[in-house]
């Protein structure tokens, strides 16, 4: 499947497993830090509120972390339900081979 | 400053791109690329002319019909469309086919006639031009599939534009002062009229309406690597500038908008071909705008509007990249592609400033408009509407904004080392990437276009920069740690169902039963007259003769009219000469003479 690349090839910095790692501990910080600007902008600031109507969510939402967990919890459930989309309890759902029209 | 008269305009805005078709019909190899620049350029000259509230009328059969109206909403798009028309023109500007390039600008011609469409009818001509211009996108591949996907993609326009000319005709019908005005039928949909019901399904066609939308998934990746940039620009904001004309505030729109906006995201995480990724990002989007139109305020709808002039410019670049990476390797599924960056740095860049923008993240085009509807969603008590729009925001850069560029240019080393892309393809998606720069750091700039100015609306406020950075970047955790921990599906030979499984099974079936029936009863008709009374007839008139100089023969037989023959005898020179028509003068006389007494009698009779 993969063809071999060619041998005289130079190294690029992502090729290097080191540098990939390097690159998702620095990205994990970034989270870190988006968190922490927003707890300190919860604190100091005043957050502008998405809802007016004083409901659960329009309190919630402004609750520092929140796009955060939303965001994270979403595309975790997106990715679950997607691959039991694909196929559940090893039954296919959607999924088919890729000439399954042309048969 | 202009020209024209403020209330009468000398030409159709889309005469450039139109002339510009027909041309090229003609031109042939590296002549037809200038048009195909230089027709869009003109086009935006001419718009950049327009004077708002101007109009264009034309007597037809006793008919008047408006053929163009000037306002700001066209004249946004009549931008729009030219823009993208130049950008695609560029694009391809290395093409040869002339139907292609012909055909291109013709259809970018008929989305500028659809913007300024004065009234239902003119919008009905440029919308079934809009279906014919633009199936030769799909068809242009050239390949079995890409003929079929054509056809099918041929059958939902063709439908959309039947519809419209029900709608227009039951409106036509239903008496009122002005039934072909392009006004907002959202009090006549609610009110359950069968002409603003039917108009609203023709649009939901071209829109993509849950259940009416694989003409979009089905016919976009089958498209050749130019076309899919021209198709991704047209035919779905036409619909959208259509929509925002006629149904402003149609609450079934909310409901409508936000499944488009939910359920295409996953059937983008487990698709392969990553042009069908995109198909099914850019309903999400268009989801969005439905909704923006369906709150119906002009803040939500200066939102949608602006979000599609936006999608255009991203949604283009996105189809760009991929077509580049596809006129390189001749491969666009995710499990054959991976590690182009390594040649194609540039366009791995220009990848990624489409999928910050359709991301929405700070700085770029997507966060300047999508807020608007979100903001909108919020202020109006819209709370399930608003957490699906917020799923959706996490789910597009989830599969547009990660998947689309990690499984194209990095993720494992696919081995393939294409070279960069074409000079004309780099400075399209440059472009395209400098203006959703450009619109994310100066919303303004697209602001003072929009017809109500988005009412004051500021994206960059602190809370909102913050809370969006957070949800992308936890999104992007998601996928980094699923992704780690080999939960994330990865991308298989395959390909995934959707509700065109209704209609091409059920077309299967129907194609299979009509085919027994017809050629089952064509057969027993051919039994029983061709094999049966044919054969029957055939026989009789073949062997008749013979019969009854037989018959005849007998009695003459007898009475000597045959000296020296056995009766034999005489049967087998009858027989013989009644087959090969050769009879004794005297026997055909007096057939002859028998034939004419015989209507004599009946003459006789009748007069009688």
């Amino acid at each position: 499947m993969a063809k071999k690349p060619p041998k005289d090839e130079p190294k690029r910095w992502l090729d290097d497993p080191v540098n990939v790692r390097t690159f998702i501990r620095g990205f994990y910080w970034l989270c870190g830090l988006i968190i922490l600007i927003d707890v300190v902008h919860s604190i100091g600031w005043h957050k502008h509120a998405a809802f007016h109507d004083g409901s659960l969510l329009g309190s919630s939402e402004t609750l520092p972390s929140f796009y955060g967990i939303y965001g994270f919890l979403a595309c975790s459930v997106l990715v679950f339900l997607a691959k039991a989309l694909r196929a559940f309890n090893g039954q296919r759902v959607l999924m088919r081979d890729e000439d399954y029209w042309e048969k | 400053m202009s020209f024209l008269a403020a209330s009468e305009i000398a030409a159709h805005p889309a005469l450039p791109l139109l002339l510009g078709g027909l041309v090229t019909i003609f031109v042939r190899g590296r002549y037809a690329g200038v048009f195909m620049v230089a027709a869009p350029l003109l086009g935006l000259w001419t718009i950049s002319l327009l004077e708002a509230g101007s109009s264009s009328v034309v007597s037809c059969f006793g008919q008047e019909i408006i053929s163009v109206n000037v306002d700001k909403q066209s004249i946004l798009f009549g931008y729009l469309f030219h823009l993208a028309a130049f950008i695609g023109g560029l694009y391809s500007f290395h093409l040869k086919d002339p139907w292609q390039i012909s055909m291109g600008l013709l259809y970018a011609a008929s989305a500028v006639g659809v913007a300024f469409a004065g009234d239902l009818l003119s919008l009905f001509l440029w919308w079934e031009a809009l279906a014919v211009t633009s199936v030769f996108q799909i068809w242009g591949r050239k390949t079995e599939r890409s003929e079929q996907a054509g056809f099918r993609y041929l059958f939902f326009h063709v439908l959309s534009g039947l519809l419209l000319l029900a709608g227009i005709a039951f409106r036509y019908a239903s008496g009122d002062a002005d039934p072909f005005a392009l006004v907002s039928l959202t009090d006549l949909l609610t009110s359950g009229d069968a002409g603003a019901q039917l108009i609203l399904l023709a649009i939901g066609v071209k829109c993509a309406f849950p259940f009416l939308h694989v003409w979009l998934t089905d016919g976009y990746p089958e498209s050749t690597p130019t076309g899919a940039v021209f198709l991704s620009a047209f035919t779905t904001k036409a619909a959208i500038c259509v929509l925002a004309r006629l149904f402003p505030g149609a609450e079934i729109l909310i409901t409508i908008g936000a499944v488009m906006a939910m359920f295409p995201i996953f059937y983008a995480v487990i698709e392969n071909d990553l042009r069908r990724v995109l198909g099914y990002s850019m309903i999400n989007q268009i989801g969005f705008m439905v909704v923006g139109i369906g709150i119906g305020t002009e803040l939500s709808i200066d939102g949608s509007l602006a979000h599609a002039f936006n999608d255009v410019l991203f949604k283009g670049l996105l189809f760009m990249s991929m077509g580049a990476v596809l006129h390189r390797t001749g491969e666009m599924r995710g499990s054959e592609l991976g590690g182009l960056y390594r040649t194609m740095p540039l366009t791995t860049g220009f990848c990624i400033v489409g999928a910050a923008s359709i991301s929405a993240f700070p700085l770029f085009s997507g966060f300047v408009s999508k807020s608007i509807i979100m903001a909108e969603a919020a202020a109006h008590g819209h709370h399930v509407v608003w957490l699906c729009l917020l799923f959706a925001s996490a789910g597009v850069f989830h599969h547009a904004g990660i998947k689309i560029p990690f499984f194209a240019f990095f993720a494992h080393d696919s081995g393939l080392r294409p070279k960069e892309a074409p000079v004309n393809m780099l400075l399209a998606m440059g472009l395209a990437a400098f203006m959703c720069i450009f619109i994310g750091c100066n919303p303004d700039w697209l602001y003072a276009m929009l017809p109500c100015g988005a009412a004051g609306y500021h994206p960059y406020d602190a809370t909102h920069v913050i809370t969006q950075t957070e949800i992308l970047v936890f999104s992007a955790l998601a996928f980094t740690l699923l992704n780690l921990w080999k939960q994330y599906p990865p991308e298989l030979k395959s390909i995934n169902l959707d509700v065109d499984f209704l209609y091409r099974k059920g077309g299967r079936l129907f194609s299979s039963t009509m085919a027994t029936f017809w050629n089952g009863l064509n057969e027993k008709a051919h039994a029983f007259f061709v094999g049966g009374i044919a054969g029957k007839f055939s026989a009789f008139t073949a062997e008749g003769p013979c019969i009854m100089a037989k018959l005849l023969s007998q009695p003459l037989q007898r009475l000597g009219f045959y000296p020296g023959k056995s009766d034999e005898e005489t049967e087998a020179d009858l027989e013989q000469q009644a087959t090969t028509g050769i009879h004794p003068i005297g026997l055909t006389a007096l057939f002859g003479i028998l034939f004419l007494l015989g209507f004599l009698v009946l003459a006789w009779l009748v007069g009688q």
